[in-house]
């Protein structure tokens, strides 16, 4: 019964410091704890271990916030660099598409115009057409598939100095 | 327990959103401001963590650069504090594996595994040089031979009083692990200081 009572108080104790205990469990604790040497001793010792722990003072080299400070200008500057260069490579890479497009259209139906007039067999000047626009159509959609690859990792281990 | 650090801003928004905004907009004066606030803070986790000085500076750097990175994941409806602790606990992890250093636990249960290491004692331990008072002295020897598992949370639980909850977060392991491990790692210190204590 007794071990009871000593195992329940160093229960209370730890669980004071951890989680906290109610006001019944304190009061029944603080009557144990006055007649128990023992259990008042577990109680000491636990605080003065938790004290010794918040008793650590380390010491930080005052250069070290200036550092990680300029290494994270760099790096968020590179970031935003990078941002601007994938935005003006993934517009130009639309608009390349847009220009291809239109440019293919007008091509096709000026095909047309001068295949009539010059009796060139539909099949030739289609193709023709096709041929000629072919080229810029895929270079326009590669560009705009390669954009997700631009962004890479910008953010670079930078050396602490 | 821990209380909620939240002061309102004139515009109406709390601390943690304000962080939010200013991370996902990557504002470099605002994680300036955030280096300068939590810089102690994150070197003492590191410290804790990895048990050792050397390469904490590079591991701050790195926590630092993970945060601008990953700013827009930050939850404002969270303390920062834990958020920053997680980032850099993944990144000391991976500098221990890197360097073989890792005995962080066994993965079993941690009413079984021993909470601590049996290291030859070199030089002085990190906590040992900076213990200011006699009972840190006496704490510091075994504290440095707890496993990090240990360290860290008594580390999160007294000095930077975060809830269970949010130790659980960061250490990504249930409420009640994390109960085990601050207990056991009491435990040790316990009969530790009780030994030097003796000794006298």
């Amino acid at each position: 019964m007794q071990n009871d009572f000593h195992r329940r108080a160093r229960l209370l104790i730890d669980q004071a410091h951890v989680v906290g205990i109610s006001p019944e469990e304190e009061s029944w604790l603080n009557i144990h704890t006055i007649n128990c040497t023992e259990c008042r001793d577990y109680a000491e010792i636990t605080e003065r271990v938790i004290q010794g722990l918040g008793s650590f003072s380390f010491e930080v080299d005052p250069g070290l916030t200036e550092r990680v400070q300029k290494a994270l200008t760099r790096s968020a500057e590179a970031v935003a660099t990078s941002h601007v260069v994938r935005q003006k490579f993934f517009s130009g890479a639309v608009i390349s598409l847009l220009l291809t497009l239109v440019g293919s259209l007008a091509s096709w139906e000026a095909a047309a115009l001068v295949a009539a007039q010059i009796h060139i067999s539909p099949w030739t000047w289609k193709t023709g057409v096709v041929l000629w626009s072919l080229p810029s159509l895929c270079v326009a959609l590669v560009l705009i598939s390669g954009w997700p690859y631009l962004a890479g990792n910008s953010y670079e281990k930078r050396e602490v100095a | 327990m821990s209380v909620e650090a939240m002061t309102i801003t004139g515009s109406g928004d709390t601390e943690t959103q304000r962080i939010a905004r200013g991370l996902r907009l990557r504002d470099v004066a605002l994680i300036h401001q955030l280096v300068e606030q939590y810089q102690y803070r994150l070197v003492r986790y590191l410290i804790y963590f990895t048990g050792r000085r050397d390469h904490v500076e590079d591991l701050v750097q790195e926590t630092w650069l993970r945060v601008l990175e990953r700013g827009n994941r930050y939850d404002s409806r969270l303390r920062f504090e834990p958020w920053l602790f997680a980032i850099a606990r993944h990144l000391a992890i991976d500098h221990l594996r890197r360097n073989r250093d890792l005995s962080l636990d066994t993965g079993s249960s941690p009413d079984s595994d021993p909470p601590s290491e049996p290291t030859a004692k070199n030089d002085p331990s990190p906590f040992e040089i900076a213990a200011r008072t006699e009972d840190a002295l006496r704490v510091s020897g075994s504290f440095n031979l707890l496993l990090p598992i240990y360290r860290e949370v008594l580390l999160l639980r007294f000095q930077e009083e975060l809830s269970l909850q949010e130790i659980a977060k960061i250490v990504e392991a249930p409420v009640s692990t994390v109960s085990s491990r601050i207990y056991r790692g009491l435990e040790v210190l316990r009969s530790q200081f009780k030994g030097t204590t003796h000794a006298e």
